[in-house]
């Protein structure tokens, strides 16, 4: 701290060179890069003199002077500009008014401490818990989480009192009269009709309710939130059907209609998820017989069309390695590609090859083919990208054994690659994927009603049923699904094992990725054509449920895009489709939204963040719409496109191609946008609220539809072997015959990274050395050459390996039993203001992106208005938080 | 006060060298040690970074009439070691004659301890038939006290041979002895080999944890200190660390410090 000099102490002699160090060293520290300008040498000065004569040396513990270094952080003193008053100004008043977070925290005040340290969201985040604990710690809260804590404590001990004092509920009729009573209930809520007043107190207090649960751990809790979802929007549901349609306005009629399909969509999707997902089994493992002789045999196949070879090798590999007696394991690499160097590579590993002379039906036929040149008791299925753990089957194959109907396990595909969405908006292992939902939570949900479905790969299957079936179906390009359906028909269970026991490589661009979803969407239109599970022998109506929500997620692409320009409608066409007053309208709808998706946000929020799957859903509203529309029309009609992966996005660009629909929809958006600010500048005095609600609405589809943009902003991927991050102990050894302790950071099939703690042993330059990796108790040495040393890292290629070695080494790394276990654990829980804050934060990249790439002069007018943007915001007060050396 | 009697299987595989880090692997975990050099070579206090022109011994001091108490030492990072001596030829017999007096004096010294660990370097001595049966007598007795009576093997074929020769002929082996596999090499398919015969075949005896062959072990010697002091990062600087807590957990929690 400089010291403070004192007017007092100085001698009138000395008083010009004290007075040039006062003012010099003050005056460097409120100059910048830049020399002073006039201005700056009359006003910093000035504030220097009034601060030494009125002011105590220090205030709130700084040095008074340097107030307006801490309070004014966004004004340039030395070279102040007109604007710099208003900046002035706004900033004072936001002192005055908003309370700062103090300057000096006290030891262990939590509070102030987390507010200094915080960031900007962080310290929001900080705030909205104070509130959020005010709100939760009232006594309606503690009351609802004591008698809830109660019940579910009770639920365990009812079950086990004998069955003479069997509550009247628990038996058939009194199920029954409790269910009438509960539906007759219900529908009275749906239907009763409110006043404004009094729907605004209903919801409201519906609203605190929930959100009181929403903060009650346990079963109980979410199922009332269920309910109160379910309330909302049934009361929104009948309110919507009875009173918001136009007769009288047949375009307006027409429109509404379809909007009110759309919606019909949407309820009957959130109805089937909430049953889905309900209560997901989380099945864990049944042990195996102790006596391994006694153990199945086992086809592995691993099918290819066109992926390159170095794909599927670590499979191979990988599958080689798998811990199961070896004369009952046999690996078969199914060839549709028809290549020799697959041939070679088979025999060179002594794993069976097999080619068939046709290529019909795609993958289904090619494994049918391989059915009846093999034998064993069992089926297990890996795309060639998907690298098995070696504990899959010793994992798995205990709950065959345990349950002789059980025709299908199925396990989570995981990639290892950030997928489109990933890898384009830079957030992979930050938010959950888009397969996060479904192998996290749908599938295991799907468990607990025996309806897990094939997914084509990571799955084994039980020989006899699948060939009492015919095998994978081949009517519908969903081969995967199909063929559990009618597995499920014949009456064999399925089970889902959520373990990531293997792991892969995502879809590299986001064309490819969409073009795989339309392969989805038109199968699962296909089958709900063909051999729709609502109808037909064989199912449970919960299994008939869970299939049929599953192809309705496909047909999610005309009520999405329903949604995305219905407010259009009425901005661009002034067609009342909700013939309602705004108000109510929010009223209404607004409960309806706010439940599910906080109800939803609970059940989803280690799997999917808030607002994501829209996201994912819009990308591919478009593509999907028309695919699907034709299957269930024409259902044989339509080609198989195989996905590819394993490829290099060489350099950014921007797939207009792919994102043409995009930006029709940006276009319209903004169109409505601009008439909406018309209408409301020139519009009746009554459309004012009308208006205000169709633009938000609007806007929000605008930010939404700038993620899908963003997400089409190619991003270039250089490596082309992804690394996996991990954290193993290894062992270093160099030619001096030293070994060092070493930790891998991550690996790849071609090399990978350790780190060591004394790196001055190691030579300079690059240099050979050998890695000692343990699997199992035993060692395995591989001999690598440096690539770089950075700190404590150093980089390593392999030297070439024979094949043994090239298996240990996928034995030693991918195929870790432990490899993948951190999986879905390191993601967050869901926060819906922060999902929804990354959302637009995408959007508003992918806009920027989007005009920095087009054609002129949108570039400029981007580059305008984000200047602008930033001048304006340059006004905006902000929270000052002292920096550490000032203090 | 657990006691741990160290020696090679046959000659040549390390077990002075495993004593030393050993004791400073328990001494890293803050226990005091003292290891005695029943070797005659006298080799082991070399490793404690004492003087080779220094001859006494608790040995020597028997023959000389010293007091054997005072040629204890003590290295740099706490570990104490006592010293054989230097016993010239001439006077191995009046050692011998004297040995049994002089161990039980010094077992009643010990056994009020000062110290957490005994270990203890003892030549290998299996063939009765051309040991000095007094001496064998002795150590024999010795090996009855131990917690731990470790054999350092290397994975060789000679070290594997003898194995499979003690089992073929049915020797009994005492639940509280067992085989360390010194200087592993896995840059040699060999020893890897062996290594994983002699765990698969002897599994019982055979310890969860091996000493690898890394020349950071040799230089430390040549420093005449520990692996661990010389190089702290080595990975059998660890290896010796996971001995001692093997060692720990053998002996168990009880004991310890007792």
């Amino acid at each position: 701290m400089p010291k403070v000099i004192d007017i007092s102490e100085l001698n009138t002699g000395q008083l010009w060179p004290v007075m040039q160090r006062y003012y010099g060293t003050r005056m460097a520290a409120f100059g910048g890069l830049k020399p002073y300008r006039l201005m700056g040498m009359v006003v910093v000065p000035l504030w220097l003199t009034i601060s030494l004569i009125f002011f105590k040396p220090t205030v709130a513990g700084v040095d008074s002077w340097r107030l307006p270094l801490i309070y004014f952080p966004h004004i340039n003193f030395s070279r102040p500009k007109l604007g710099d008053i208003v900046r002035f100004l706004i900033q004072l008043a936001w002192l005055l008014i908003v309370r700062q977070p103090p300057l000096i925290p006290s030891a262990g005040d939590l509070d102030s401490s987390l507010m200094r340290s915080a960031s900007e969201p962080q310290r929001l985040r900080t705030i909205m818990l104070a509130v959020k604990t005010r709100l939760i710690n009232n006594p309606v809260s503690r009351f609802l989480s004591k008698k809830l804590s109660d019940l579910e404590s009770e639920a365990p001990e009812s079950a086990n009192t004998s069955s003479s004092k069997k509550p009247f509920t628990a038996t058939k009729l009194g199920r029954t009269i409790f269910g009438f009573i509960l539906v007759a209930l219900a529908l009275t809520t749906f239907t009763v009709p409110l006043t404004v007043q009094d729907q605004f107190i209903f919801v409201s207090i519906l609203f605190l309710l929930s959100y009181a649960l929403n903060r009650v751990p346990g079963h109980i809790p979410l199922m009332l939130m269920v309910g109160i979802s379910l309330l909302a929007t049934g009361r929104y549901v009948w309110w919507r059907c009875t009173s918001t349609l136009n007769f009288d306005d047949p375009v307006g009629l027409v429109f509404g209609i379809g909007l009110l399909m759309a919606e019909a969509y949407a309820w009957l999707v959130m109805l089937l998820g909430y049953v889905q997902n309900i209560r997901p089994l989380h099945r864990g493992t049944v042990a195996l017989p102790a006596d391994s002789s006694t153990w199945p045999s086992i086809d592995i196949m691993i099918p290819s069309y066109n992926e390159d070879l170095s794909v599927v090798r670590a499979t191979v590999y990988a599958c080689l390695g798998l811990d199961w007696p070896k004369e009952k394991l046999h690996i078969h690499i199914l060839d549709d590609g028809k290549r020799d160097s697959f041939k070679d590579f088979a025999a060179e590993v002594g794993v069976g090859y097999i080619r068939r002379p046709k290529n019909n039906h795609a993958k289904a036929g090619n494994i049918n083919y391989a059915l009846a040149q093999t034998s064993g008791e069992y089926v297990a299925i890996f795309d060639c990208d998907h690298i098995p753990t070696r504990v899959f089957l010793q994992i798995s194959m205990g709950w065959f054994i345990k349950d002789p109907k059980l025709a299908l396990i199925q396990t989570p595909h995981h990639f290892f690659s950030p997928d489109p969405f990933e890898r384009n908006l830079s957030n992979f292992r930050k938010v959950p994927n888009e397969g996060g939902l479904f192998y996290g939570l749908i599938q295991d949900g799907n468990d607990l009603w025996n309806s897990t479905f094939f997914c084509g790969s990571c799955a084994i299957l039980r020989r006899a049923p699948l060939e009492e079936v015919g095998g994978i179906a081949v009517e519908t390009v969903t081969e995967d699904a199909h063929t559990s359906l009618r597995l499920h028909r014949k009456g064999y269970r399925s089970a889902y094992l959520r373990a990531p026991l293997s792991a892969g490589l995502a879809t590299e661009t986001l064309s490819a990725h969409i073009g795989q979803r339309i392969r989805w969407a038109r199968g699962m239109a296909q089958i709900l054509r063909t051999d729709n599970p609502l109808f037909g022998p064989g199912l449970s109506w919960q299994q008939r449920l869970c299939y049929v929500n599953a192809m309705l997620h496909f047909l999610s692409g005309i009520p999405r895009l329903i949604f995305l320009t219905a407010p259009l409608a009425f901005l661009i066409f002034h067609s009342y489709i909700i013939y309602a007053p705004a108000l109510l309208l929010v009223l209404y709808v607004l409960p309806h939204i706010l439940h599910s998706s906080m109800t939803n946000s609970r059940i989803q929020g280690k799997y999917r963040y808030s607002f994501w799957g829209e996201v994912y859903e819009v990308v591919l509203s478009w593509y999907i719409a028309r695919p699907t529309t034709v299957a269930l029309f024409a259902p044989h009609k339509g080609s198989f496109n195989v996905t590819a992966k394993g490829g290099l996005v060489e350099k950014s660009y921007y797939d207009w191609v792919i994102s043409r629909p995009y930006m029709l929809l940006v276009l319209a958006n903004f169109i409505g946008l601009a008439l909406g600010v018309y209408r409301y500048i020139n519009g009746p005095e009554g459309e004012v609220a009308a208006v205000v609600v169709n633009m938000i609405w609007t806007l929000y589809n605008v930010l939404i539809v700038g993620s899908a943009v963003a997400v089409a902003s190619e991003m270039k991927q250089v490596r082309r072997v992804h690394r996996v991050e991990t954290n193993i102990p290894a062992i270093v050894r160099l030619s001096s015959g030293h070994l060092l302790q070493a930790t891998v950071m991550d690996f790849s099939l071609e090399g990978l990274r350790v780190s060591v703690n004394d790196m001055s042993k190691l030579p300079r330059g690059q240099f050979d050395i050998d890695i000692i990796l343990m699997r199992a108790n035993r060692e395995f040495i591989f001999p690598m050459r440096s690539v770089y040393t950075l700190d404590n890292a150093m980089g390593l290629h392999l030297a070439p390996l024979s094949t043994t070695q090239m298996t240990d080494f996928v034995q030693c790394t991918f195929a870790r039993a432990d490899t993948w276990v951190k999986w879905q654990n390191s993601y967050e829980f869901d926060r819906p203001m922060a999902s929804m804050a990354a959302v637009f934060r995408a959007a508003v990249y992918g806009y920027r992106r989007l005009f920095a790439l087009a054609p002129w002069p949108l570039p400029v007018l981007a580059r305008g208005v984000v200047t602008g943007f930033k001048y304006l915001s340059s006004y905006s007060p902000r929270n000052v938080t002292p920096r550490a050396e000032y203090l | 006060m657990p006691l741990v009697i160290i020696s090679g299987h046959r000659g040549g595989t390390g077990a002075t060298t495993v004593v030393s880090n050993l004791a400073a692997a328990l001494q890293r975990t803050g226990l005091q040690t003292l290891s005695i050099d029943l070797h005659p070579d006298n080799q082991l206090s070399l490793h404690y970074g004492v003087d080779q022109q220094l001859m006494t011994g608790w040995a020597q001091t028997s023959v000389s009439g010293a007091d054997w108490k005072q040629c204890g030492f003590q290295a740099a990072d706490g570990r104490r070691v006592l010293p054989f001596g230097d016993v010239p030829p001439y006077q191995y017999a009046q050692f011998r004659d004297g040995l049994r007096e002089t161990v039980s004096t010094m077992a009643d010294t010990l056994s009020s301890p000062t110290e957490d660990w005994l270990l203890f370097d003892m030549p290998v001595i299996r063939h009765h038939a051309l040991a000095d049966n007094v001496i064998a007598d002795v150590y024999a007795r010795l090996i009855a006290l131990a917690d731990i009576n470790l054999h350092v093997i290397s994975p060789d074929l000679g070290c594997y041979r003898l194995l499979k020769q003690a089992a073929l002929n049915g020797d009994a082996l005492s639940d509280k002895q067992f085989y360390l596999v010194n200087g592993a090499d896995t840059h040699s398919p060999l020893s890897l080999d062996i290594a994983l015969l002699l765990e698969s075949e002897f599994s019982n005896q055979v310890l969860p944890v091996s000493i690898h062959k890394d020349t950071a072990v040799a230089e430390a010697a040549a420093h005449m200190t520990s692996v661990n002091a010389y190089m702290p990062d080595s990975q059998a600087a660890d290896d010796f660390h996971a001995l001692a807590l093997w060692s720990l957990g053998r002996v168990g929690k009880g004991s310890v410090g007792a």
